[in-house]
């Protein structure tokens, strides 16, 4: 067993250290086979965060030529999706301040609105993937609630990280991510509540 | 049952999801749900919620990614041509800097020299060992800023 153990953990090592030196050197075969892993997580992060589909798709390309050009500060000890993710949110907030269409408080204030929802009564940004009719339902859900109550729930319940992770990616407390997760998750539930199915 | 049990067991149900609870709560907790039609409802739609979300897919299009995967392909070319371009200048600095430093007392001595043979001014002397010093570094940083007025060109 310990024998597994230690050649799964070798084999991590070995990866990571590949993924290390791919990203300083600015391998494009490694940047091809992180885009091919991660596309769907960070399409789908970014869509919780902008709720809206064409500023994720301008900011999903934007994101990759980040990591491309900033590979060399990545670190071993970091968890790639922490990083693309904390990329991509950094890539939003710059869109938010050169755009001013809509105002930065309201994606880094929950309770003066949604940030960058779509318009009420416009197609939820998660529709098109969503095949079943809950899904649209969920999907109608979601863009009803905060943004970066959207944003935690995300990160901690589809791609499973872990509160300092989430914590580190939005640059809040640790007692901050807690209690938009309470919140969120409350929010969520009454609206799925009222939502007819 | 108080109304206060109701509160709690709502409380750990959402703190179990969020941050985990400890053995002695899911025990609480657990024969709470036993006995409470209500809150053990709430159990399920709030499982039935998460569920949800976590089986919402959302796909990147594959056309967005294709395109994404050219222009990193290409930004990184771009990268790496500049990265080789910069290695002559690298050395080129690494050179001149390691004779400046080697050379600067010798040279000092020379124009030093120079200027007591020719009755200059020390001040002049001074000034044109100055320029000797700088001279390397003005011309490498002006190969340095033509080379990126090219890359810029080249790029438009």
């Amino acid at each position: 067993m310990d024998a597994v153990i230690f050649y799964f953990e070798n084999l991590m090592q070995h990866d990571t250290a590949r993924l290390v030196r791919g990203l300083h050197s600015g391998d494009p075969e490694i940047l091809d086979a992180l885009i091919e892993t991660y596309q769907h997580r960070l399409m789908r992060y970014l869509l919780s965060v902008t709720g809206s589909r064409p500023m994720a798709q301008d900011l999903f390309q934007e994101t990759w030529l980040h990591v491309l050009e900033r590979g060399t500060q990545y670190r071993s000890q970091w968890k790639f999706e922490v990083w693309l993710f904390s990329i991509a949110r950094h890539l939003v907030i710059d869109e938010a301040r050169r755009k001013k269409a809509t105002s930065l408080q309201d994606l880094v204030d929950p309770e003066a609105g949604v940030g960058f929802d779509p318009a009420a009564g416009g197609p939820s940004p998660f529709d098109e993937t969503a095949a079943s009719e809950e899904g649209r339902r969920v999907a109608r859900v979601l863009t009803g609630i905060p943004a970066l109550y959207r944003e935690v729930l995300t990160l901690r319940f589809q791609d499973e990280l872990g509160l300092e992770e989430i914590a580190s990616i939005v640059k809040v407390p640790l007692s901050t991510v807690k209690s938009r997760l309470y919140r969120g998750l409350d929010a969520l539930r009454r609206l799925m509540e009222v939502e007819p199915i | 049952m108080k109304p206060e049990n109701h509160e709690r067991a709502r409380h750990l149900l959402t703190a179990r999801r969020v941050e985990g609870i400890n053995s002695s709560e899911r025990a609480w907790l657990e024969s709470h749900l036993a006995t409470c039609a209500e809150c053990s409802n709430a159990a399920q739609a709030l499982d039935a919620v998460i569920q949800s979300l976590r089986s919402l897919p959302v796909v990147a299009d594959s056309e967005l990614v294709r395109q994404t995967r050219l222009a990193v392909r290409s930004r990184a070319e771009e990268i790496q041509t500049s990265r080789t371009r910069s290695v002559p200048l690298g050395i080129a600095t690494a050179v001149s800097s390691a004779l400046m430093i080697f050379t600067s007392s010798y040279v000092w001595q020379l124009f030093s020299w120079f200027g007591s043979i020719a009755g200059v001014p020390s001040a002049v002397w001074l000034v044109g060992f100055l320029v000797w010093w700088f001279l390397p570094a003005t011309i490498l940083a002006a190969a340095a800023a033509w080379r990126h007025n090219r890359i810029d060109w080249e790029e438009r």
